[in-house]
């Protein structure tokens, strides 16, 4: 017979580890071993760094135009305004929009061949988040959730997936794995909610009523004990630790000079937040920048965009690779779709899902790689065509994830990502 | 036999001793077989036979007053019982007093609203609300469980909300939420009233469940393919449409094949009937136009809808989410994975318990109060020591079963060579059949419509017939009369009155002539109509008769189902039965292997022994600790602090108060039972803000994997709406503790209240102790001890 809990997942093992080892995971940990982490948190911090892989996604809403970003078509009927630049990569050129990106292409790789099949704004964000086709009565968990659940070493204290994003109430959903790994948000930067004590409980009330209710599940579990009541006692103990690490949720803990460097508009300051996460081993962090939905006057909407973009995400980039975390993080900048190579009566392009754009780099990718082409004017995929699908495996792959493989929930198995598609085999490192 | 009647025996007595009851765990033997025990007796005691039977290890001992009074609390009204609820329940020393608060809680308004709010979640699972006012949803259900409604017409009329019955017109919310769309219909039909989740067959056969078939998924869509969402374009309110047409076929993405007509048939169970025959323009009781939704004359969904109540899944679907709901975890589970690599923990179990809620006309309260009765749900959770066990009596136990697996793994290759026969058989007919049944209903429909015009011919013929004799008789006295008046002129020569006479008459004969005329023509043109439908008529009927000659007779195809259908059955419950055979040689292997390794290695057997005690609690042998849903946490932890029953007791006296219209036009025997919805409506309502908050924080879909997050934790600790019930204002928890001056009361109001129980000496002595000691302010110690025992595995958990 099977044994009665999912054994498979990082929560459940931890919780069968703690039985063995009696309450060091436990109870023990809200007494005696959070004072260890709260002295020595950049310690604590760097001896778990490198334990697991990272994603950064950057979601660029309302559909980016590949034409003015990673697939330049000058000089052509579809083309517009702007001119191709040379990068760090031979060979590989990129929009004149995008100086700052070009000097760190050697870091990151275009995939140039997406047909995603689709133009409507809803259907690509689940799509593209999900490497799922949009099913009625099916929902499929964000990549975060995905990511989260497959990397988060079991003992991690931090959210395992955070989004960072303008104001609003959206969260990246984890569908059937459940609401451990939904986004933690971060609305226009701000700290997660509930990570801020009520001003009448003191760290030390806390630690009282914690250690109290220790106490009272000690003597619960001499009756009885199971991988749940471990795993909601253990909920509490990481709650403390999180507390104990709440300043790896501000922005404004970064140096003078990093702040300058990545300038005060939203979208620096989302990426200068996400450096600090990913320095701090969250697996999975999606910041999201709007809007590129650009109908009417394209090309002025894009010098804004991208000219918001361009420094911050290269300054990013640079970060990661001097600091080695680029070994072991997945960047990815995607959108809903890209833009029609059409320029409309009102100088704008439309939604395009045929032949379009995504950008990735860092751990497990190949560095300054070219996937694909599309042809003279952009209008058509010629050479590799690939979808959400065949992204989806290949984020997964690239951080070390078996993307063949099947979760188990609640004695259900779902594929991890959709069994008809298979990896980039070529991009992968 | 004899340690069987200890356990009855200690159950009987259980109402007077089980407060103090340090009951042993009782060892089973196992003797006998579990159908021979489950036939006769009340079903509560017939569950118990099946489940002690099958039984290997040890039986826990019934669970003390105080352990029940807030299990059974929980479970039938979905929050902890109240300090006074505690205090009678403790103070009461009838023998029956268990069975009596069973039959009180079932009869309890609130047992109304936490039913009501369990099927919304079973059946909405959270969807946003649309379409239809979530107020007339809740209503719908409150009415439907205060009404006793059973539940197979509740699921009759979720699939087929009847449109001239108004009064269940919320119920097409089910349909409706999931914009009507035939594959979300078809997935949620299938998982929730038949427990079998064919999403992944939805493309090609499933590729990892070897008896979900494609065809299968497209026979339950075919039933619901033709429904489709309506929005009355001036109230933009949205409707459920039918068409009276349209037929499903399929093609498997991986193999290519498919079939060009899928017939509708219930996965694994009983087809369609024949449909009925209508005549081109005669298919809708009310035709669709611009502001009217289409109703068919005859509505698949309708038969689909009609046909749940006889099928076997969704007997055992609707049994098995019920005992999900009171023990924590289905017999099946998950519980929309029914399918034979995922059998029943139990399979006599399950089949007993669907059989008896059929039996029992799917009544939800006789069926959950038989469950509730059962010793199984009374047990205590707490672990077993391994004392229990005796050794020497499982090793001779393994050995019976193993003798026993032989015969049962013997008996299956026969079994399931009769299913694959019986398969290939229907296979052939309905080959046969996917060919021919649109043929024949198109035919069938031609010949219906070729009589109608027959029959048209036919009266129009008959009808200007008549009229042909009047016309003809006109003319004949007309004619009579120009003699009689021409004889009249010859007489009379000079009266040119007369021959002017004629003359108007004569006048008179030729427009009635032309009358005749047309009228002959017109008889020829229908008798032409005629003479084609009759000569049209014998040919479609030579074709359609040529056609029923190659097609499979209906009540063949109906045969060879049927046997498919008693074949799988078969097999299943032979697999089943192996399989529960397996695990209990395997936990008597266990024991076997903790036993070896208790001495050598105790942290090995420490694992064996919690994986047994996880086990023994899907076998029913000890009281499950089950995770609150979220409502339940909710409404607890307010129940905890005294914010909940303030606020209902206001709502209640404003309802009598001032009664609403629809109250005071009741009526009077109808007033109570209105009433009594309408206040659990409007808890629902007033609840429904801190609800929301708690379900997104926790989760809340039955069957989800229990899971703890930070976010919970840190919820439950910084939240200004848990920190908030914690303060002094008001009548809450906080202010009454605050108020005793005694640390003993003090202590023990305060495990009353969260608890449910009283405080034992070591937790008195110890929190007294830590009072009295405290210099610090007394309502700050007081709002730690309430957030500690709130937080607690205790309260989190029904135990």
């Amino acid at each position: 017979m099977k044994c009665p809990y999912a054994c498979e997942s990082a929560e459940h093992l931890v919780s069968r580890r703690s039985f063995l080892d009696g309450l060091l995971t436990g109870s023990a940990l809200a007494t005696t071993g959070l004072t260890g982490l709260m002295a020595g948190l950049p310690a604590v911090a760097s001896e778990l760094r490198s334990s697991h892989k990272r994603v950064l996604n950057i979601f660029l809403h309302g559909g980016v135009s590949q034409l003015e970003s990673w697939d330049p078509k000058p000089n052509t009927d579809t083309g517009g305004p702007f001119s191709a630049i040379a990068t760090s990569v031979p060979g590989l050129q990129i929009c004149e929009l995008l100086p700052h990106t070009a000097k760190q292409m050697h870091h990151l790789s275009v995939i140039r061949s997406l047909n995603t099949k689709n133009g409507d704004h809803g259907r690509g964000q689940v799509e593209m988040t999900t490497g799922h086709k949009q099913i009625p009565g099916t929902d499929y968990p964000h990549l975060g959730a995905v990511v989260a659940k497959a990397i988060t070493p079991a003992e991690f204290t931090l959210p395992g997936h955070v989004l960072i994003r303008g104001a609003g109430t959206s969260m990246n959903k984890a569908a059937y794995l459940g609401p451990k790994f939904e986004s933690v948000v971060m609305n226009n930067g701000q700290p997660p909610q509930f990570t801020e004590r009520p001003k009448d409980v003191t760290p030390e009330i806390d630690q009282r009523r914690n250690a109290l209710r220790t106490r009272v599940n000690d003597r619960f579990a001499e009756r009885r004990r199971t991988a749940d009541t471990d795993a909601y006692t253990f909920s509490f103990d990481q709650a403390q630790n999180l507390l104990a690490q709440r300043d790896v949720f501000d922005v404004a803990r970064e140096s003078a000079a990093d702040q300058q460097r990545y300038g005060s508009s939203e979208f620096g300051q989302h990426c200068l937040l996400a450096r600090r996460l990913l320095e701090h081993d969250v697996p999975f962090v999606q910041i999201n920048h709007s809007n590129y939905d650009t109908h009417f006057e394209n090309f002025d909407f894009h010098i804004e965009q991208l000219g918001e973009f361009d420094l911050p995400f290269a300054t990013l980039i640079a970060d990661l690779a001097d600091r080695g975390l680029l070994q072991d993080t997945l960047v990815v900048v995607m959108s809903e779709f890209g833009r029609t190579p059409k320029i409309n009566a009102r100088y704008g392009r439309d939604h395009w899902g045929t032949a379009w754009s995504v950008l990735l780099g860092g751990t497990g990718v190949q560095p300054g790689a070219i996937i694909g082409s599309t042809n003279a004017n952009g209008t058509a995929v010629t050479d590799r065509e690939v979808d959400h699908g065949h992204l989806f495996h290949t984020i997964l792959q690239a951080v070390g994830v078996d993307s063949a493989g099947e979760f188990v929930v609640g004695g259900r198995t779902f594929p991890l990502a959709d069994p008809a598609k298979g990896p980039i085999q070529e991009l992968l490192s | 036999m004899l340690r069987l009647a200890w356990s009855v025996l200690l159950f009987v007595v259980s109402g007077l001793v089980a407060q103090t009851t340090t009951a042993a765990f009782l060892p089973t033997d196992g003797q006998g077989s579990p159908e021979s025990q489950s036939s006769t007796g009340h079903l509560h005691s017939r569950i118990d036979r099946v489940i002690e039977a099958a039984a290997v290890g040890p039986l826990a001992p019934i669970c003390t007053d105080a352990e029940f009074l807030r299990r059974v609390c929980l479970d039938l009204t979905g929050v902890i019982p109240s300090v006074s609820e505690v205090n009678a329940f403790a103070a009461d020393n009838a023998a029956s007093k268990r069975q009596r608060l069973i039959d009180q809680l079932l009869a309890s308004p609130e047992f109304i609203r936490h039913m009501a709010v369990q099927l919304d979640v079973m059946l909405l699972e959270r969807r946003s609300d649309k379409h239809v006012p979530e107020a007339d949803w809740e209503s719908y259900l409150l009415n439907s469980i205060a009404d006793r409604k059973p539940l197979d017409q509740l699921f009759r009329e979720l699939i087929y909300p009847n449109p001239d019955d108004q009064s269940i017109s919320a119920a097409a919310k089910f349909l409706l939420s999931r914009e009507a769309e035939p594959n979300a219909v078809t997935r949620d039909i299938g998982r929730l009233a038949l427990g079998m989740d064919l999403q992944c067959a939805q493309c090609h056969d499933h590729p990892l469940i070897d008896e979900y078939y494609q065809q299968d998924y497209f026979g339950l869509f075919a039933f619901v393919q033709r429904t489709s969402l309506f929005t009355d374009p001036a109230s933009k309110k949205v409707r459920l449409a039918e068409k009276p047409a349209g037929e499903a076929s399929f093609t498997s993405v991986f193999t290519g094949e498919g079939r060009e007509w899928a017939r509708p048939r219930i996965p694994r169970g009983t087809s369609a009937p024949e449909e009925p025959v209508f005549v081109e323009g005669g298919e809708y009781q009310v035709a669709p136009a611009k502001n009217v939704p289409g109703v068919p004359k005859y509505s698949r969904r309708e038969v689909l809808a009609e046909m749940l109540a006889e099928n076997v899944w969704f007997q055992r679907n609707l049994a098995n989410r019920l005992w999900a709901m009171i023990f924590g975890r289905g017999i099946v589970h998950p519980p929309d994975v029914h399918h034979s690599a995922n059998p029943p923990s139990n399979p006599v179990l399950l089949n007993l318990l669907a059989n008896e809620l059929k039996a029992g006309d799917f009544d939800l309260r006789f069926f959950l109060q038989q469950l509730a009765l059962t010793r199984a749900y009374q047990r205590s959770s707490s672990a077993p020591q391994p004392e229990v066990l005796n050794f020497a009596d499982i090793a001779a136990r393994a050995e019976r079963l193993a003798g026993e697996q032989q015969l049962a793994s013997a008996a299956i290759p026969p079994l399931k060579a009769a299913l694959q026969q019986a398969q290939s058989d229907l296979a052939a007919a309905v080959t046969v059949e996917e060919k021919l049944r649109p043929k024949l209903t198109e035919s069938a429909k031609a010949i219906a419509t070729a009589t109608f015009r027959q029959q048209t011919a036919q009266n129009q013929s008959r009808a200007v017939s008549e009229k042909l004799k009047l016309e003809e008789e006109q003319l004949r006295v007309v004619n009579e009369a120009i003699q009689q008046i021409q004889q009249s002129v010859t007489q009379l020569p000079d009266e040119t009155v007369l021959q002017e006479a004629v003359a108007v008459l004569e006048k008179h004969v030729q427009s009635v002539t032309k009358i005749i005329n047309s009228t002959q023509k017109e008889i020829t043109k229908a008798q032409s109509e005629l003479s084609m439908a009759e000569m049209e008529l014998p040919r479609l009927q030579l074709l359609h008769a040529e056609l029923e000659i190659a097609a499979v007779p209906a009540d063949r195809i109906a045969e060879l189902e049927a046997r498919e259908i008693n074949s799988r059955i078969q097999l299943d419950e032979a697999t089943a039965r192996l399989k529960a055979l397996e695990s209990q040689l395997a936990v008597c292997s266990q024991i076997a292997e903790f036993e070896s390794v208790r001495l050598t290695d105790p942290a090995r057997a420490d694992l064996i022994w919690q994986d047994l005690t996880e086990q023994w609690t899907i076998t029913g042998q000890i009281a499950a600790l089950k995770p609150l849903t979220a409502e339940q946490l909710a409404a607890s932890a307010m129940r905890a602090v005294g914010v909940l029953d303030p606020q209902i007791a206001s709502l209640r006296s404003k309802l009598e108060k001032s009664p609403p219209k629809s109250l005071m036009e009741a009526a009077e025997t109808d007033r109570d039972r209105l009433q009594t919805v309408l206040l659990q409506s409007q808890i629902i309502n007033q609840l429904r803000t801190t609800m929301r908050q708690f379900v997104t924080t926790y989760g809340g879909l039955p069957a989800e994997e229990f899971q703890a997050t930070v976010g919970q934790a840190l919820f439950f600790g910084n939240s200004s709406l848990i920190n908030d019930w914690l303060t002094s204002s008001d009548d809450r928890l906080s202010v009454q503790l605050a108020r005793c001056s005694d640390n003993q009361e003090l202590v023990r109001q305060l495990y009353l209240s969260i608890l449910s129980r009283p405080a034992d000496d070591g937790e008195q002595q110890e929190l007294c102790q830590m009072l009295s000691e405290n210099n610090e302010d007394r309502n700050q110690i007081i709002r730690e001890l309430i957030w500690a025992l709130l937080s607690s595995n205790e309260f989190r958990f029904n135990y």
